[in-house]
């Protein structure tokens, strides 16, 4: 009797090989839909954890590509800004050289200053996007107070009053004929001077922050990405626009009035120099910024393709699967069908 | 040989073939049913020719009945893991969507890295306590449904052992009319059956193994060796727990007062669906509760504030906090940590906090000098923000009782975790899909042996209708043979 089979054992056999193609279908039409794995727990196991890491470092190089478009957009303002600065501090040096040794043109030049001072300060205190990129960390406060304003700024009242203490009265006084080129030197290399260092200009001028922003531009990289108006080379162009559109140029003799020109043309030239480095350091953030994109890009397509690679389908294997299945289902019902027949009953 | 005796043997043919009508027409009925074993009706010639049917016996293979049984209480064990991994794994879905506790850490990464490049802008920060409440949330949510999942494994153990003893009451019934029809020689083997299919509803509850004794009467016991049922039926008690908490344990159950679920106990039960159930509510779903209360508290510490001042001030809980705030929870576990973390209400603006703390610190205290990382307020302070994104990759130790790694980062820890999980799922549906391919080919090929075929029936039929029909043409060319003798006498 080993060799008879139950009528049972044989329709049950063929049921549950229909319920197992069924479920081999959906599966496949999933895959079909999403082009993903129907199921990446049941199919991978524990090497699931690669997929989520895989899918974590990408969000996160995203991330980073996303925000170093912020600090290139910020770069890229600091150097055209720097670059325009440059331009006029340069052509103004070229003008005080030429007229240096004759005060003719004194009013003229001290005008011509204080225009270009407001322009350096309408630069400093560019904002991109709500943030003012001179500022430092402190974005949100407009960076440098105007030196000519009503009332008298603090810094002009702190200069004024230290030129009132050297020579007895306030500049732009016709006495100023009487300082001599020697006396005007020493307040230009002492006093005046002074009031451009550090703790002064944060003092009276500057609310930026000393601190520059960093950037992370790589999940392990950080870089400075912005300048600050509290930078030597901005103070230097302050000071040289201030020397000559603030202390009365047009009153003084020619020596004072020499004097003050060569300190104002070598302020500048620092000045000059500094902004060279300090573009150049942009330059550099740039750079490194750029060649970091270049690298996250490719690393995230290769992240991508590995992620690919562990949970995407092979849409042909997968539309060849779901052919054989829809076969093999067809073939299963029309067994089930003849073997219904195939009774003895119809027989007799 | 007389004409009457080969009467008597014709009417002897035709009592049997009364009695095979009988058995083939219940073999034919029960033909679909899988309980139903093949009838034999077992005809005896005596010594003066006639025959008569002696007993009525079933096909039966023993061994193969056992591997069912076997087989059953395996593949329902495994079934019944598969089913809650499947059930928790529902917290972790898939690596590019983000369900999951690791894929909301990494979506906080992200919102911090883009915060830290524009700190002074408001949306962003509302982007990160956007992300931090996400992942607060859905650890809140995975501590639910792991407890709740491990609630309703409770709810259905209780279910299985209502099952199990109301079985065994049915077994006694069954088994005692099986020793009094034996010792009566009567014909048990409709009641063999049903004996059968107790059994096999009970592996799948237990696994089961059964001693058969010489009246027929049978013991079961289970898998590790625990009567469940020896002439009497045996108690099994269990009692569930109204509410499951991370921390809680659950009942045991007991079988004749032995523990047959706990895991210390040594003569706990192998297989069947009250085994997966135990397992799955005592120890994967508990297992995976410590990991993300560890995770809760990598995220803790990894948000956490110390003192900027040099007054040696104690680290606090910042943006992530718990109950226990305003420390960090001890580097032993806490139970259901990952249930009770929350995001700080002095940082969210709905709740009358200031968002700019995310930035500048001081979440812990607000108002205290000593926490605040960002001590001049400027607006695009990033070094906080960029801490934290360092924090978060950076590595931390987590207790070895979770049963993953013990260092790494929160991320890798939660990564990890899912790992383990997926694992876990992936060998339980291996092995119960594995195990329910065994138990089917076992029940096919005990159909095979034991169920009823019909063709080979009808075709018997049509024998017993022969000879039925040459019994009774029999009967009428003696009746005719006495006619013509009466009429010769006559």
């Amino acid at each position: 009797m080993a060799n008879t089979i139950s009528g049972l054992a044989g329709s049950e056999a063929m049921r549950t090989a229909i319920q197992k193609i069924q479920l081999q279908l959906a599966k496949g039409q999933k895959e079909l839909a999403s082009g993903t794995i129907a199921d990446e727990g049941l199919t991978l196991g524990s090497k699931v954890g690669q997929a989520f890491s895989l899918s974590n470092q990408q969000s996160q190089l995203t991330a980073i590509l996303e925000t170093n478009k912020l600090a290139s957009t910020r770069m890229q303002a600091l150097q055209t800004s720097m670059t325009s600065i440059m331009s006029s501090a340069k052509d103004f040096s070229t003008q005080l050289m030429a007229s240096r040794s004759s005060t003719e043109n004194a009013s003229n030049i001290a005008t011509q200053a204080k225009t270009l001072l407001a322009s350096f300060e309408g630069i400093l205190n560019t904002s991109v996007s709500g943030e003012y990129i001179f500022a430092g960390e402190n974005s949100s406060v407009k960076p440098v107070a105007s030196y000519f304003s009503t009332p008298a700024s603090a810094a002009q009242q702190a200069i004024d009053a230290s030129f009132q203490a050297t020579f007895g009265f306030p500049p732009g006084d016709p006495q100023a004929k009487n300082i001599s080129q020697a006396d005007m030197q020493s307040f230009l290399d002492n006093q005046f001077q002074s009031a451009f260092d550090a703790a002064n200009w944060s003092a009276t001028t500057s609310s930026a922050s000393d601190t520059p922003i960093k950037s992370r531009i790589s999940p392990n990289e950080s870089v400075d990405t912005s300048v600050t108006a509290n930078e030597p080379a901005m103070r230097k162009l302050a000071m040289a626009y201030t020397m000559v559109a603030g202390l009365g140029v047009d009153q003084m003799n020619s020596g004072a009035y020499q004097a003050t020109m060569e300190k104002a043309i070598s302020m500048i030239g620092e000045a000059v120099s500094d902004l060279t480095s300090a573009q150049a350091k942009v330059g550099y953030a740039q750079q490194r910024v750029s060649a970091a994109n270049d690298r996250m890009t490719l690393q995230s397509n290769m992240l991508e393709s590995s992620l690919g690679d562990l949970v995407g389908v092979d849409y042909n294997e997968v539309t060849m699967r779901i052919q054989s299945l829809t076969t093999q289902m067809e073939m299963a019902y029309t067994v089930t069908g003849r073997i219904q027949k195939l009774s003895l009953l119809n027989f007799l | 040989m007389t004409l009457t005796s080969a009467l008597n043997s014709a009417k002897s043919s035709l009592a049997t073939a009364a009695l095979q009508t009988n058995v083939t027409s219940r073999n034919i009925a029960g033909a679909y049913d899988s309980s139903y074993s093949r009838k034999i009706a077992n005809v005896v010639t005596n010594l003066d020719g006639t025959g008569y049917v002696a007993s009525v016996t079933r096909a039966t293979n023993s061994a193969l009945q056992t591997k069912v049984w076997g087989a059953t209480s395996s593949a329902a064990a495994s079934s019944a893991l598969s089913t809650g991994l499947d059930q928790i794994s529902q917290t972790i879905g898939k690596s590019t969507d983000a369900r999951s506790v690791s894929s909301q850490i990494a979506g906080l990464n992200t919102a911090l890295l883009t915060a830290a490049a524009s700190p002074n802008s408001p949306s962003s920060l509302q982007d990160v306590l956007r992300a931090a409440q996400d992942l607060a949330s859905a650890l809140n949510d995975a501590t639910t449904s792991v407890q709740g999942i491990r609630k309703e494994a409770d709810s259905n153990m209780a279910a299985s052992v209502a099952k199990i003893n109301d079985l065994l009451a049915q077994f006694k019934s069954v088994n005692d009319a099986i020793v009094r029809g034996s010792t009566s020689n009567t014909d048990i083997t409709d009641q063999l059956d049903a004996r059968d299919r107790i059994l096999t509803s009970l592996s799948q509850e237990v696994g089961i193994s059964v001693v058969v004794g010489p009246d027929n009467g049978m013991s079961i016991y289970t898998d590790s060796g625990v009567a469940l049922f020896d002439k009497d039926p045996r108690q099994v008690t269990f009692k569930p727990t109204s509410a499951f908490s991370a921390g809680t344990t659950g009942g045991a159950v007991f079988i004749d007062g032995v523990d047959v679920t706990s895991q210390s106990s040594n003569m706990g039960i192998k297989s069947g669906n009250l085994f997966g159930l135990a397992q799955l509510r005592d120890d994967v779903a508990v297992q995976y509760q410590k990991q993300l209360d560890e995770t809760a508290r990598g995220l803790i510490n990894a948000f956490a504030e110390s003192d900027q001042s040099s007054s040696g001030g104690p680290t606090q809980a910042g943006l992530f906090t718990w109950s226990g705030a305003p420390g960090i929870p001890p580097a032993s576990i806490t139970d259901g940590l990952a249930g009770s973390i929350s995001i700080a209400a002095s940082v969210d603006p709905a709740r009358g906090g200031n968002l700019n703390l995310l930035r500048d610190g001081g979440i812990s205290d607000p108002g205290n000098p000593d926490y605040v990382y960002n001590s001049a307020g400027t607006a695009s302070y990033s070094a906080r923000l960029q801490g934290l994104v360092d924090n978060l990759s950076g590595n931390q130790t987590f207790n070895s009782a979770a049963g993953i790694n013990t260092s790494g980062s929160v991320s890798t820890f939660a990564t990890s975790s899912a790992a383990w999980l997926e694992g876990l799922r992936k060998n339980a549906s291996d092995k119960a899909d594995q195990q329910s391919t065994i138990r089917d080919s076992a029940t096919q090929a005990l159909t095979s042996a034991t169920g009823v075929n019909m063709d080979d029936e009808l075709s018997r039929m049509l024998d017993i209708e022969h000879s039925y029909q040459a019994s009774a043409k029999l009967i009428s060319a003696i009746d005719q043979m006495f006619t013509v003798l009466f009429q010769a006498i006559g």
